[in-house]
């Protein structure tokens, strides 16, 4: 990974830890940019993932790890200054810019993203990818979000059932 | 365009994760993923949270009668009101909704008219007989667009004027 930017370690550089992908992929990142999985920060603290050992993360691939990384890499020092009260509202524009243009990604994509998030419980990044996937439902008719959330055209049976079903939920449609 | 599968894979996710991705969207856009597939038939049912936006209660009190009925006492957390148009006679509506611990109710009082805000304890009494244990309700009245007054309702059930 790329150095870091800024260190805050007790001897100038910030602790660093590996995590290793499901592809045996190994990451080298900040201790503080991967505490902010609640699944990892315990293991963090204890002094893990640092030297050769490694965090061995068997669900996550390289390719969703390294974009996890990017958003946490990213988050992080406001994260630090605890929510970041005091960020001006410029750091609070950027880290929205940020955020907007990182859940513009390929569907399949941001569906592996979800399932790392929740994995390994960023809670940031949890409520960032939701909320995208909510933006691609919202204000569309049955048809619509099917095919914006990649699900088959309906078979015939199906959309039968579907027609039954908003006959019944009319009152969702008027 | 979307990858093949694509919905299958949103489906496969769990129910904690698709509740959250519904908590996003106004209720009625929660209500309408039912017909995506059989999966997400009654994951709307159980997502804590219900967002209603309506020009007023009198045009959405058939989708709130409805939603209030089929969700029947399922838990729900957060409350979103928010009403271009309210007045005395939807308070009633109020007391529906407010189950919860955060109620949000944001609406743009008719001129004129006087606050019902003695008749807003109500919404508390209902909170406190169902026991919720983190109350906060935020009212914000809005009178031609402009905040008019927040009344914040706490545990002890005293509106506090902000």
């Amino acid at each position: 990974m790329a150095a870091p930017e800024s260190g805050d370690g007790n001897n100038g550089a910030a602790r660093m830890v590996t995590l290793i992908s499901s592809d045996n992929t190994r990451f080298e990142v900040e201790a503080a940019a991967a505490s902010l999985s609640q699944t990892l920060q315990l293991t963090i603290l204890d002094g893990g993932g640092g030297g050769g050992d490694g965090i061995p993360l068997p669900n996550v691939d390289s390719a969703t790890l390294s974009k996890v990384l990017e958003y946490c890499i990213k988050h992080a020092p406001a994260a630090a200054n605890g929510g970041a009260p005091n960020a001006t509202a410029v750091d609070r524009a950027e880290l929205e810019r940020f955020d907007n243009e990182f859940v513009n990604i390929d569907q399949s994509v941001l569906y592996s993203l979800i399932m790392a998030a929740h994995n390994l419980e960023i809670e940031g990044l949890q409520s960032l990818v939701a909320k995208k996937v909510a933006d691609m439902i919202k204000g569309k008719s049955p048809m619509e979000i099917r095919r914006t959330l990649g699900f088959p055209d309906p078979t015939p049976e199906e959309q039968a059932e579907m027609n039954a079903h908003m006959l019944e939920y009319g009152w969702a449609y008027e | 365009m979307a990858s093949a599968g694509g919905g299958d894979r949103l489906s496969a996710l769990l129910d904690v994760v698709l509740e959250h991705v519904l908590s996003f969207l106004p209720s009625v856009d929660a209500v309408r993923t039912c017909l995506l597939a059989q999966r997400w038939r009654g994951l709307w049912l159980s997502t804590p949270s219900q967002r209603v936006d309506g020009e007023s209660v009198k045009e959405c009190h058939r989708f709130l009668d409805h939603m209030l009925l089929l969700r029947g006492h399922a838990p729900v957390d957060t409350c979103d009101l928010s009403f271009n148009d309210f007045s005395k006679r939807d308070v009633p509506y109020l007391n529906l909704m407010c189950r919860v611990r955060v109620l949000r109710f944001y609406a743009d009082w008719r001129r004129g008219e006087r606050l019902p805000v003695g008749d807003l304890p109500l919404i508390t009494n209902t909170l406190t007989r169902h026991g919720a244990a983190l109350m906060s309700i935020v009212l914000a009245v809005f009178v031609q667009g402009m905040i008019q007054t927040i009344l914040c309702f706490l545990m002890d059930c005293h509106p506090l004027r902000v």
